[in-house]
């Protein structure tokens, strides 16, 4: 879209290096010592339960707000010392923030005459731009006659036609509907993809930061709680916050007992149960201060292989949501939450008050520091 | 999230139907209530406003008799006049009498958005209670007549008075120099009289500025100088336009204040208007040149809702 020759490429491999930022506001720790570092060229999510400071970091990175303490490189360079004008960086804002008295190519262009470029290029790039996110037939309106989803486009392209090292996404999806969002969430996927500039996305919706991320800083009051591929996330979540804000989990206090080979063994409300574990996880294991979390699809309630964890409950209840079924369990002096996909080649016959077998392989129990 | 889908709301028909004591009203009867109820407004409005308008402009095209009396002959001699057709070729006082007035117009709506824009802005800053205290301190003058506030200037300004006693002893002014009478006196309670209705208008739109659009224009590359230039003057255009509007009007007109604190030395259209009237007998004259000042008003408030067309809200007060 652009001669590649305006900005000269930084050797930096990473996009976006925050050390130890800090912000406060009055009593409150907006950030409480953030370091995370963001590849160039990636989809980065900052997900977090609102209040917990990934929209303050990302106005930091805008250039919006200061930090306290702390340092922030953009492309390898120094950034704080940096008026958020002089960043090479662009917002996509959750108001969108549109000019009202400016036509959409006008706000398009914005950017551009900031820069003063010929009037020419600006036409020239203003339309591409428009054409690449299908906004083209909107030029002449004002943003007071358009859409939410249309307001979404136009806000998004008045940020990607200056080409930002990094854009910046602040909850850009959150005040559109179910169906466009999903739609939207696609079409920043592909753009992204096409584009090649590195996003860092601002969301509170888990899943739409495991559809569109690389990689997702989990934030909880002021820190990185855990920072990883969705899968990490999912799979091996450190800390209880994280195991319950990312999917479903079922979490059970635990004392250890023994420890035999990759294996614990720990006392739980449900019964003793084998933990497959690293050599990290023993240590904590015998530390004492963790907590098990068991994902409730990968429990089974037939068909269970040698080596799995038994354990005899009662159904008290079940809720049939189509594709799948949840069942809520009493196992001891626990509930737990036990899901299972209807196939179709398979129907489990169970009704609530029926005993059941539960099967818990025990490399999908998962310890979590607490 | 997912919880938010919109509910349909149940479709409602508008009932287009006055009550009047409890009991529907047919559409007739409205209008004939209605026109009732405007009546003595609209009759008022043309007996003292209307008629008079329309004498004074049959008045404009009439010759003056030789003892000052009106002969009803038509002639556009008064409008030539005006634009300087004199006995002897091209005579400018006239054409300068209205251009001085335009200027003096011009100029104060100018002193006053300067001077107004910083006031609304601050304005805008208070809390809630200090903006009802810092409006009425705005609107307080208004409690005073015009006139006694001129004189108040000239006491002021007089040279035995504090004002220019103290500059005289800062040595910024010789001793005894009366600040008045002058232009720099006129401009001055020029813009102190008309500034409220600049304040006014420019508070109300600067109280609707969406202060997150300077955070997208600096976020895109704006300088701050630049970011309000573009995202947050465009948003109180209509209220600099009605505020402007609201000054340059009453103020091309004013000639109490150029009177007693310009000297009385300097023509403009409202002295001149009285002059015709008063002192030169001359009534067709004098009806020309208010029609001219009516033109130029009207001119500009053309001016105006051209400029606020196609906004939603257009902020006069």
């Amino acid at each position: 879209m652009q001669p590649p020759d305006t900005k000269p490429a930084s050797p930096s491999a990473l996009a976006v290096e925050c050390q130890h930022l800090t912000r406060r506001f009055g009593k409150v720790d907006a950030l409480a010592g953030v370091s995370l570092n963001v590849r160039r060229g990636e989809f980065f999510s900052l997900l977090g339960p609102s209040g917990c400071g990934k929209t303050t970091l990302l106005r930091i990175i805008a250039g919006l707000d200061l930090p306290d303490n702390g340092e922030l490189r953009i492309g390898g360079v120094p950034a704080l010392r940096l008026p958020a004008w002089k960043r090479p960086v662009n917002t996509v804002f959750q108001s969108y923030a549109l000019f009202p008295h400016l036509s959409v190519s006008e706000n398009i262009a914005f950017g551009l005459r900031m820069k003063r470029m010929s009037s020419h290029d600006i036409a020239r790039l203003t339309t591409s731009v428009m054409e690449l996110t299908q906004i083209l037939e909107l030029a002449g309106r004002h943003p007071n006659e358009l859409s939410g989803g249309q307001k979404q486009r136009v806000a998004l392209a008045r940020a990607i036609v200056n080409e930002p090292q990094v854009l910046l996404l602040d909850e850009p999806l959150g005040a559109l509907d179910l169906k466009l969002r999903k739609e939207l969430q696609f079409e920043l996927h592909q753009l992204q993809q096409r584009l090649g500039i590195t996003f860092v996305h601002v969301t509170h919706d888990q899943d739409e930061a495991m559809a569109l991320s690389d990689r997702i800083a989990v934030m909880n009051a002021g820190r990185v709680e855990q920072l990883g591929t969705p899968e990490e996330l999912y799979e091996r979540p450190k800390t209880r916050f994280v195991a319950q804000f990312i999917g479903a989990c079922n979490l059970l206090e635990g004392k250890f007992v023994a420890h035999t080979g990759g294996t614990v063994e720990v006392e739980t409300p449900v019964g003793l149960l084998r933990v497959e574990v690293t050599s990290a996880g023993v240590e904590l294991a015998e530390a004492n201060k963790f907590s098990l979390g068991i994902r409730p699809e990968r429990i089974s309630l037939e068909g269970g292989a040698p080596g799995d964890n038994r354990l005899m409950g009662r159904i008290e209840s079940i809720a049939f949501n189509g594709a799948e079924s949840h069942y809520r369990v009493a196992v001891g002096r626990a509930e737990v939450r036990v899901t299972e996909l209807n196939t179709g080649r398979r129907t489990l016959g169970l009704f609530a008050g029926d005993a059941v077998e539960l099967f818990v392989p025990p490399s999908n129990i998962f310890l979590l520091e607490s | 999230m997912a919880d938010a889908i919109p509910q349909p709301l149940p479709k409602r028909r508008r009932i287009r139907r006055t009550v009047h004591f409890g009991e529907p009203m047919p559409p007739g009867a409205q209008t004939f209530r209605a026109a009732w109820l405007c009546g003595p407004a609209l009759a008022w409005v043309t007996v003292f406003l209307l008629v008079p308008l329309l004498f004074v402009i049959a008045l404009s095209f009439a010759q003056r008799g030789d003892a000052g009396e009106i002969v009803w002959r038509f002639t556009g001699e008064n409008y030539a006049r005006l634009l300087g057709h004199g006995a002897l070729g091209f005579d400018p006082v006239q054409p300068l009498i209205l251009a001085r007035s335009l200027g003096v117009g011009l100029a104060t709506a100018l002193l006053c958005l300067l001077t107004g824009l910083p006031v609304a802005f601050f304005i805008a800053s208070l809390s809630r209670r200090w903006k009802t205290v810092a409006l009425t301190l705005v609107v307080i003058p208004f409690w005073t007549n015009l006139l006694i506030r001129t004189y108040a200037w000239q006491v002021l300004l007089a040279p035995e008075g504090w004002l220019a006693e103290t500059l005289a002893s800062a040595g910024l002014l010789p001793p005894g120099t009366a600040l008045y009478p002058g232009w720099p006196a006129v401009m001055l309670a020029m813009v102190c009289d008309y500034l409220p209705f600049m304040v006014l208008p420019l508070y109300a739109s600067v109280e609707k500025v969406d202060w997150s659009l300077i955070e997208a224009a600096e976020d895109l590359g704006a300088s701050p100088l630049r970011a309000f230039w573009h995202a947050v003057l465009p948003q109180i255009r209509p209220g600099m336009v009605a505020g402007g509007v609201l000054v340059f009007l009453p103020a091309t007109g004013q000639f109490v204040i150029p009177d007693l604190l310009g000297g009385a030395k300097v023509a403009l259209l409202g002295n001149a208007v009285q002059q015709q009237f008063n002192v030169s007998r001359d009534w067709p004259f004098g009806s020309a040149i208010a029609v001219a000042a009516l033109l130029v008003m009207c001119l500009s408030l053309w001016l105006h809702t051209r400029v606020t067309k196609g906004r939603r809200e257009v902020a006069l007060p």
